[in-house]
């Protein structure tokens, strides 16, 4: 009797000795969770990824999740606010100012990602990076970086004359004329096929161009840092005029027409400003012969910038336990070292250095030369909101015909209202 | 012995009722509560709330939108309510009479109550196509081609209206009728033996019985309208329509709270709705016991 | 008034008027429907086609289906009613039984408490009901999107309308034959409601299935959401141009179940209509 119990606990020591030290091994057995938006070509990209990472790192495990870009943002937030938050996300660099105010991106960790210092990362990137920055620290990786440029539809250009090369307008002022020549109109004036118009009704490419516009003279809609709309100034108001007469006094466009990238699309406009360099394959599609020519610039402009810069950024959530942060930080750096398969598999611009040696053709060579001159747009807490006030003033303007100064006044106090509230939560919330 | 089951019997009662209280305690009330919490604070979902008092509701009186949204929903109440309510009132008298083929007709004329609201908007919304339909039966003799009527800042309240009309008319016709159905016939045929006219009758004999249906359409038909807001959300080319000319409270609530994510603003926006219904249904019940 | 016909007479006036008015009433529902079955330039062609010249039976629905989860919507939609109806119509017969024929302490109270929900606008609700469910964890989720709408005060109050009327002798007689009271309840009183029940649960099934607010706030999965909600993304997909045909064959489903509901129940539904109306 006594031996059977002497060799039951044996029995049962080894197993626990056996279980303690697997369960050491499995101690640092972590799960990384990561959620991208929708964009088909780069998926499949992605899970190869995901798949070599896993093999080089056995004692991580990734689940991997694409969000439809419609709910994506949404999703994000009650994520966030449940404490169930992805721990590697990406998003559009519009609207990482507010992670950035309720303390979610965790601050580059360069150690991790295998980088001396802030210097040696700057090195490998060409661009991209100031859009999230913050407080002088880097909070993420750019994994695309795109700007609008403009598409002609070669077809209907040339059937009225025009050669898209040379006859490309450089100014604004120039345009309208321009643009005239290529609209058919029907027995009321309504144009039926536009020459050229905004994307007005898109909220996204809306943003693009009309701070492009504003900085090409100068101007700009709000001073981050200070938390103040810095909107209604005299030469603002002569480009928002400008954007009005398009609609009204030429005629030319406006915001009751379906959105100009559909139209275009469809054949029924000849000139669009707001695809990226994303939008090749989609020209290639729909058959239409195309060139791309660098966006028009303001006679009087200062800065010689085209159509604004928009990136998308890999980031790390910074509520998510130590460990995990480590880790996927290396998860960072392994996937923004295969920025040549993104850019070669799904025409992700990624700006690396190896990336931007290589144009492919005359038509990407605008984008890269243009790209090197975009701005990007201000990183406003909340964009949701400051984009709806210049709808509603815009519409105002253009479609309600109310004059443009007393509209821009009361505009910019509107944004102002909305920053200075947002200023008021970030100090509260470091008090 | 007796004694005992009958109390046992009446907790029965209380156990039969307890799943709907509590239901309700939960899902109705704790979240009223809740809610007129959250509206004085500053809560953004990301961050903790924010303790802030009353300055949410204070900061409404200054907010633009908040006032457009506040002007648009009178407008949208008084075109949904006083016209609908008349409407109602005429089809009723309409469909009350018998005539050959009056059945069918009503049935017809029945038929925009079935769908749901969502469905009633878009189709209206393809009506509505600047190109479209109702472009064309409103102006195609006189070769226009073209009608912005959910563009436009003048038009698309209207539109709003007459399309929230088209779709609710038919459903308090059938309340006015239930109505009619319980004016005591006898009363009619005392009146129409007495000499009185089809329309004497109706003012002196009908209307007077109609008083509580009369308030009840007219409650019913505010209510319903001040929460209105699927509408305007399904047919307005970006929700809040043109220089948001259609947005009405029930929309701007939707908008604070689930696309600016400001939960605060968004519960003191609908606190407020809270109020003016109330105050509305009151002065409506204050109406119906006055009369009796 | 006319005594002598069993048919109505011929009055040329009122026809007119009913059929002008009827026809103003009808028409867009018709443009639906025959909408649904024509070819997409066919839909917004100018003169207006009344009829499709070039009649698809599913082509509009197989492209309805093709670009949304149209039947993941139909599904998730009848998920949602049919629970609504069923457990609102057996707990408000419950409950509106047990206000109506037990004299408890606190039954006035407790009525009143239930009523009063009916008050609230379900603008004030959705804010703090979006944070409290999301606190359960049921953001995105079955649980999330129909949990707040199980129960329904106005199908309290309508069985305790009807429960009232019950003779109280039925009752008794169960009793003394030994039943529980749930059992009474079960097999005396809700057979004695059906048509009550009938009306309740037509009415809670055509709110459940129009519902659209709630289901628009708490579900971000496209497969997850309900019909009413998922309509709109054929009238305004994400940066792209409205689909006119999927739109109105979608719509047309939508319509389908109650339009049958109408058919079949016509006494059902208009009474169940007007209860609900008459409830001051």
């Amino acid at each position: 009797m006594k031996f059977r119990h002497f060799g039951r606990a044996i029995l049962v020591g080894a197993a626990m000795l056996v279980a303690t030290g697997l369960g050491n091994a499995e101690a640092q057995q972590l799960t990384l969770k990561i959620w991208m938006h929708e964009h088909p070509p780069r998926i499949p990209i992605d899970k190869e990824i995901v798949a070599e990472f896993e093999k080089a790192h056995p004692n991580i495990k990734i689940q991997y999740d694409v969000l439809s870009v419609a709910e994506y943002s949404t999703k994000l937030l009650t994520a966030f606010a449940s404490g169930s938050g992805p721990d590697v996300f990406n998003q559009t660099s519009a609207l990482v100012a507010q992670y950035y105010t309720s303390r979610i991106m965790a601050p580059v960790d360069y150690a991790a990602m295998g980088y001396a210092d802030e210097k040696a990362l700057m090195a490998v990137y060409s661009s991209g990076l100031n859009g999230i920055r913050f407080a002088g620290r880097l909070h993420g990786i750019p994994t695309e970086v795109s700007n609008y440029a403009c598409y002609t539809n070669n077809a209907m250009w040339k059937e009225v004359g025009l050669d898209p090369n040379k006859d490309f307008p450089k100014t604004w002022e120039e345009f309208p004329a321009i643009a005239e020549k290529l609209t058919q109109r029907d027995a009321n004036g309504v144009p039926r096929r536009r020459g050229f118009d905004f994307n007005w009704p898109s909220v996204g490419a809306f943003w693009n161009s009309f701070n492009a516009l504003l900085q090409q003279r100068g101007g700009s809609l709000v001073d981050e840092e200070a938390y103040k709309a810095t909107f209604d100034t005299p030469t603002n108001q002569r480009t928002v005029q400008f954007l009005v007469d398009w609609a009204n006094k030429y005629r030319l466009g406006g915001p009751q027409y379906t959105d100009s990238r559909t139209d275009f699309l469809g054949g029924k406009l000849a000139t669009d400003c707001s695809f990226g360099i994303w939008g090749i394959p989609q020209m290639h599609a729909a058959k239409i012969d195309f060139t791309v020519r660098p966006a028009p610039r303001f006679a009087d402009a200062t800065s010689d910038n085209g159509m604004n810069a928009y990136a998308y950024y890999m980031m790390v959530n910074a509520r998510s336990s130590p460990a995990v942060q480590k880790a996927a930080w290396t998860y960072v750096r392994y996937y923004s070292d295969q920025a040549a398969r993104l850019f070669a598999g799904a025409g992700l611009f990624v700006p690396r250095q190896e990336v931007a040696a290589k144009a492919v053709d005359a038509n990407s060579q605008v984008f890269l030369n243009e790209l090197k001159k975009a701005k990007f747009p201000p990183r406003v807490v909340g964009y949701s909101q400051v984009t709806d006030a210049i709808f509603r003033g815009r519409d105002r303007m253009v479609q309600g015909g109310e004059p443009v100064a007393k509209v821009m006044a009361e505009m910019n106090k509107e944004i102002d209202a909305i920053l200075t509230r947002e200023r008021a939560r970030a100090e509260a919330m470091r008090k | 012995m007796r004694g005992l089951t009958r109390l046992h019997r009446r907790w029965w009662g209380l156990v039969f009722v307890l799943p709907v209280v509590a239901f309700f305690a939960t899902f109705s009330v704790f979240p009223v509560l809740f809610g007129i919490w959250i509206s004085l604070t500053d809560y953004n979902l990301l961050d903790e709330p924010l303790w802030v008092g009353l300055a949410n509701y204070r900061n409404l009186l200054d907010d633009q939108l908040f006032l457009t949204a506040f002007k648009n929903t009178l407008v949208f109440v008084l075109g949904a309510t006083l016209p609908v309510w008349v409407l109602s009132l005429l089809a009723a008298l309409l469909f009350d009479q018998a005539f050959r083929g009056r059945e069918i007709l009503k049935t017809l004329f029945f038929l925009p109550v079935l769908p749901p609201v969502v469905v009633v908007a878009v189709v209206w919304r393809m009506l509505l196509h600047p190109n479209g339909v109702m472009t064309w039966i409103a102006g195609g003799h006189r070769g226009v081609t073209e009608i912005s009527w959910l563009a436009s800042t003048t038009l698309a309240p209207i539109a709003m209206i007459v399309v929230h009309d088209w779709a609710v008319v038919p459903f308090f016709m059938v309340i006015w009728l239930a109505g009619f159905a319980g004016v005591p016939k006898h009363l009619r045929e005392a009146a129409r033996m007495d000499g009185a006219s089809s329309w004497q009758v109706f003012w002196h004999v009908d209307l007077p019985q109609l008083r509580s249906t009369a308030v009840l359409v007219a409650a019913l038909t505010s209510i319903n309208a001040f929460q209105t807001f699927t509408l305007q959300y399904a047919m307005s080319p970006d929700p809040g329509g043109p220089a948001n000319s259609t947005l009405v409270l029930g929309l701007l609530v939707l908008k604070y709270g689930f696309q600016y994510f400001r939960m605060g603003d968004a519960a003191a926006v609908s606190v407020v709705m809270f109020a003016m219904i109330l105050a509305v249904t009151a002065i409506q019940l204050g109406f119906n016991r006055r009369g009796t | 008034m006319a005594l002598d016909d069993d048919k109505p007479r011929v009055r040329p006036v009122l026809f007119a008027t009913a059929l002008v008015v009827a026809t103003l009433s009808a028409f867009p529902i018709w443009f639906m429907v025959t909408s649904a079955f024509k070819a997409e330039p066919e839909i917004m062609a100018i003169p207006i086609h009344w009829w499709p010249h070039d009649f698809q039976w599913f082509a509009r629905f197989r492209e309805a289906a093709a670009f949304a989860p149209l039947w993941h919507y139909f599904f998730n939609s009848s998920v949602f009613s049919v629970t609504h109806v069923v457990v609102t119509v057996f707990f408000g017969a419950l409950a509106g039984f047990g206000f109506a024929k037990y004299r408890f302490p606190g039954r006035t109270l407790l009525f009143y408490f239930v009523i009063c929900t009916l008050m609230i606008p379900f603008q004030v609700l959705v804010v703090p009901l979006f944070i409290e469910v999301k606190g359960f964890g049921w953001e995105n989720s079955y649980a999330g999107l129909i949990t707040p709408g199980l129960m329904n005060a106005f199908g309290v109050f309508m069985m305790r309308q009807y429960a009232s009327d019950l003779p109280d002798e039925l009752l008794e007689a169960g009793r003394i034959d030994g039943a529980s009271e749930f059992f009474i309840f079960v097999r005396i009183v809700l057979p004695l409601l059906a048509p009550a029940l009938t009306s309740l649960a037509i009415i809670i099934f055509i709110w459940s299935w129009g519902a659209f607010l709630w289901p628009l706030v708490i579900v971000q999965d496209r497969e997850l959401n309900v019909l009413s909600v998922g309509l709109t993304n054929y009238s305004q997909p994400y940066q792209q141009a409205p689909m006119w045909g999927a739109a109105m064959a979608a719509a047309t489903i939508a319509t389908i179940p109650i339009a049958c509901l109408f058919a079949f129940f016509q006494r059902y539904f208009i009474k169940g209509l007007t209860a609900a109306a008459v409830k001051g």
